[in-house]
């Protein structure tokens, strides 16, 4: 335990108050610091910016965010401005910090950290605790560290809300999206299904990561419960015809069909909590049909 | 016009532009049927075009072509080609059929989607045997020499029995002694009663062959009549531009091209 | 091969496949599944998707088989065949243009519609560089550019649409599957493929009047400008209805008169019925090996037919290539 303070020698002692004072005001410090003009290019990183950070401090949000079928914030990214990614628009937005995956906006972050502008990147979360250090990260990029607790206590009370209870018994559970891809082990859909009570039958069927079912083993092995996205509204692609495949209608009985929006499924963040009541919701459905 | 008659194969006032140039300027002439008459000419006289418009296959810009009288456009198509059958100048044979398939291609004005009867058979049989190519019947047409396969065209021809036939060049290509037989066997057509009209280069096998001669120079008839009044040295100055004598040998009259004009 | 030899033997191969492809999956089902459709619904599997997928073989086969029967007897060109000439993707681009911008909800007529007219322009422009007796390399030129442009102008049209799945769907359309279609597939293309097939083989005697060239066709009464009709009209039904189900699966009709010739002989008449049947014979069995192939992901079954069509093609190419030019 070092000495207190008024025991040090003078010259010390500023040494010391000067330290404790930066050590003691990182808040201030880094209020200083936060980016005034940030730009996301992904559309789940935009779920948690527009939670964790002031609406001043966003300069633009990645298109995807504005569709009403894909996004669960299209009333709100609709209000802000939006940017279609590429490296020309981006630069006009004179940002100084930009979200980016690593999958399409890799090269854009590459060609921005070239000109000197701050890019950070983030990998698609495969767990719920990762899904938890991104949004802890960003709001510490954003400068809003505190609110990103809040938003992460947010989540876990709602996980554990939804979670099944142990003495329950485990439904079988499918997420059957178009083109029969299904979200296999090691994948964040499959964590949120096990804590929802819900068994994975991708297992079963075979899948890791996200892969394609084939009807035929579908039919042979059914799940207790099909979880199917809304059809997209226009007309229907092939890959969504497989979804309303004849077939299936003749397992009703058997399989119980709940829907499962798409723009659930691709992101972590604020839309876990969303994710884990309809996950939660469908197998109560199923448990009660069979009562 | 002279001697207008409603029976055989005519041409009056012909006229024929193709491409922007008049091949054909005025052309008119009757044939009979029984007779061997020749098209001779330099390249570019319009022979080949003569040809085809004599045979149905190709409309005059101005000028009618008949047949017994009749317009040959006002023939249906499949009369037209069962009383007029026609070999075209550079013979193509698409497929490796057999000859006697290709031979029974001849009935087609006369058969339907049901394939050849049996009178469609023996007429393919009485073809193959006049040309000479029974032994052949079975063997594919791209094993043939080129005489052989000439021989099977006109059978072909022969097949749908027609009072007509119009030939392109037939004997082009052909070696010397497949250019007598086909010469012999178009001979012994015509004075079967077959109405043959020919196109060729080689003027010692038209003044052999032909009962008639028709010589075309810049779309114009030149002369047209007997062989002996028809291929004068005369004539063959003016149509061809070289100085030439008419010889009579052992073996029939020739031509014998001394030089330019 | 006397035809009283041949058809038996063909539709015995056929039926014979077509008992296979019931058979064949990844799920094997047990006889005793087959007639008891309310106990099991495994019963789905062989009357809800294996059966109609069989059927589809069968008739999408022996349009595509016939068309390039007949492409190749009116061309008097051994490479011709819907897909090879841009047809099939032509096809595939009015289906798109029609599925994507909103068509289909008219009715869903309207798809195999538009690829029924996709077709029809591109077998008219091959008809009109055709006629002329062009070359054999200026043909398939032609064909290739068709095809480029077509599958250029999916992609376009796909990338444009506001569906998510855009990417997988371009795939689809460009590379031909009979996966997870059920009767209402049949039903849309039946009626259209057997219209187009007998619009074809009402063609049968032009074509073999053409193995003498095309004025030796028409001095034998034949009517160039009907058989164009037929022929355009036959292929435009028959491989556009086709394709509106299943997406471009190519060179069926490339291999098959192939496979024929040396049984009926080269007369390109005797050829169509053999053809069709040809056809529906190997597309069966390509989709039969499709599903017993162990991937991790269903192959697709246009990408099998060009694995097979292709090194097929360049042989011919390669082995006729003096007789062609």
């Amino acid at each position: 335990m070092p000495p207190p303070l008024t025991e040090h020698p003078p010259h010390r002692r500023a040494v010391l108050t000067g330290a404790a004072i930066l050590a003691l005001a990182p808040t201030q410090v880094l209020a200083a610091a936060r980016p005034r003009r940030i730009v996301s290019l992904n559309p789940c990183l935009d779920v948690i910016l527009i939670r964790v950070a002031d609406r001043s401090q966003i300069a633009a949000l990645s298109r995807y965010s504005r569709d009403r079928y894909g996004s669960t914030i299209a009333d709100e990214a609709r209000s802000l401005p939006f940017t279609r990614g590429t490296t020309e628009e981006v630069l006009t937005l004179s940002p100084d910090l930009v979200l980016a995956d690593r999958w399409g906006g890799d090269r854009v972050a590459s060609a921005l950290a070239r000109v000197g502008v701050r890019a950070e990147r983030f990998d698609v979360p495969e767990t719920v605790a990762a899904s938890l250090a991104q949004v802890r990260q960003v709001a510490g990029l954003v400068g809003h560290p505190e609110r990103g607790e809040a938003l992460i206590r947010s989540i876990q009370t709602t996980l554990s809300q939804t979670a099944a209870r142990p003495g329950d018994r485990p439904v079988s559970a499918l997420v059957f999206m178009p083109g029969g891809f299904a979200s296999g082990a090691g994948t964040l859909m499959d964590e949120m299904m096990r804590r929802a009570g819900l068994e994975n039958a991708a297992a079963r069927y075979g899948l890791s990561g996200s892969m394609s079912v084939p009807l035929e083993r579908l039919i042979a092995d059914p799940p207790e419960l099909l979880l199917t996205g809304a059809p997209y509204p226009g007309s229907p692609s092939w890959s969504e015809r497989t979804m309303e495949h004849p077939a299936l209608a003749r397992l009703s009985p058997r399989m119980r069909r709940a829907v499962f929006p798409e723009r659930l499924l691709f992101c972590g963040g604020p839309v876990l909590m969303q994710s884990a009541r309809t996950l939660a919701a469908a197998r109560r459905s199923v448990l009660e049909a069979r009562a | 016009m002279s001697g207008f008659s409603a029976a055989g194969l005519s041409g009056s006032d012909l006229h024929v532009d193709l491409g922007g140039r008049r091949i054909l300027g005025g052309v008119s002439l009757n044939l009979s049927p029984g007779q061997v008459t020749v098209i001779v000419g330099p390249n570019g006289a319009g022979k080949s075009t003569l040809a085809s418009t004599l045979a149905g296959l190709l409309k005059p810009t101005s000028g009618l072509a008949t047949l017994d009288g009749r317009p040959l456009s006002a023939f249906p198509p499949r009369e037209r080609a069962r009383r007029l059958a026609v070999l075209p100048q550079t013979p193509e044979i698409a497929w490796p059929v057999t000859v006697r398939t290709l031979v029974g291609l001849g009935r087609t004005p006369f058969t339907g989607a049901t394939g050849l009867s049996a009178a469609d058979h023996a007429a393919v049989d009485r073809a193959m045997q006049t040309t000479g190519v029974t032994a052949f019947a079975d063997r594919l047409v791209t094993t043939l020499s080129g005489g052989e396969r000439a021989r099977v065209l006109i059978a072909r021809a022969l097949a749908g029995e027609p009072e007509w036939l119009v030939a392109d060049e037939p004997l082009t290509g052909l070696d010397p002694a497949h250019q007598l037989d086909a010469a012999a066997l178009f001979r012994s057509l015509a004075d079967r009663g077959l109405g043959v009209v020919l196109t060729l280069h080689d003027l010692t096998l038209a003044l052999r062959l032909a009962d008639r001669v028709v010589v075309l120079s810049q779309g114009a008839v030149l002369a047209d009549g007997p062989p002996a009044a028809a291929l004068t040295p005369d004539v063959l100055r003016r149509a061809f531009g070289v100085e030439a004598v008419i010889e009579t040998t052992a073996a029939g009259p020739l031509v014998d091209v001394r030089g330019r004009l | 091969m006397r035809p009283a030899l041949l058809y038996p033997l063909l539709s015995g191969v056929l039926i014979l496949l077509f008992g296979l492809s019931l058979m064949a999956g990844p799920v094997w089902v047990p006889f005793s599944v087959w007639t008891t459709p309310d106990l099991d619904p495994r019963w789905a599997i062989i009357f809800e998707l294996r059966l109609p997928r069989a059927c589809l073989a069968v008739l999408v086969g022996a349009a595509l088989g016939l068309s390039g029967a007949a492409l190749q007897g009116y061309t008097r060109n051994p490479l011709a065949d819907p897909g090879v000439l841009g047809v099939s993707s032509t096809a595939a681009l009015g289906a798109v243009i029609a599925l994507y911008y909103g068509a289909t909800v008219i009715s869903p007529w309207m798809q195999p519609a538009a690829a029924m007219v996709g077709a029809l322009l591109g077998v008219g422009v091959l008809l009109a560089l055709s006629g002329k007796g062009s070359s054999l390399v200026g043909f398939i030129l032609a064909g290739a550019v068709l095809n480029i442009i077509a599958g250029a102008g999916v992609s376009l049209a796909l990338s444009l649409a506001p569906n998510p799945w855009a990417v997988a769907e371009i795939v689809n359309w460009l590379m031909g599957s009979l996966a997870d279609r059920s009767f209402e597939e049949v039903r849309l293309a039946l009626p259209f493929i057997v219209l187009g097939c007998g619009l074809l083989l009402a063609t049968g005697p032009a074509l073999d009047a053409l193995t003498l060239g095309e004025a030796g066709a028409r001095s034998l009464g034949v009517s160039m400008s009907r058989t164009r009709a037929l022929l355009a009209g036959g292929v435009g039904l028959a491989a556009g209805a086709a394709v509106a189900v299943t997406g471009v699966i190519g060179f069926v009709g490339l291999v098959t008169p192939h496979l024929i010739r040396p049984l009926v002989g080269a007369r390109p008449g005797a050829l169509l019925i053999p053809s069709a049947v040809g056809g529906a014979i190997v597309t069966l069995a390509a989709d039969i090996v499709v599903r017993l192939v162990p991937a991790a992901v269903e192959i697709k079954l246009g990408v099998a037919m060009a694995a097979v069509g292709a090194p097929f093609f360049l042989i011919v190419l390669l082995r006729d290539r003096s007789r062609l030019s």
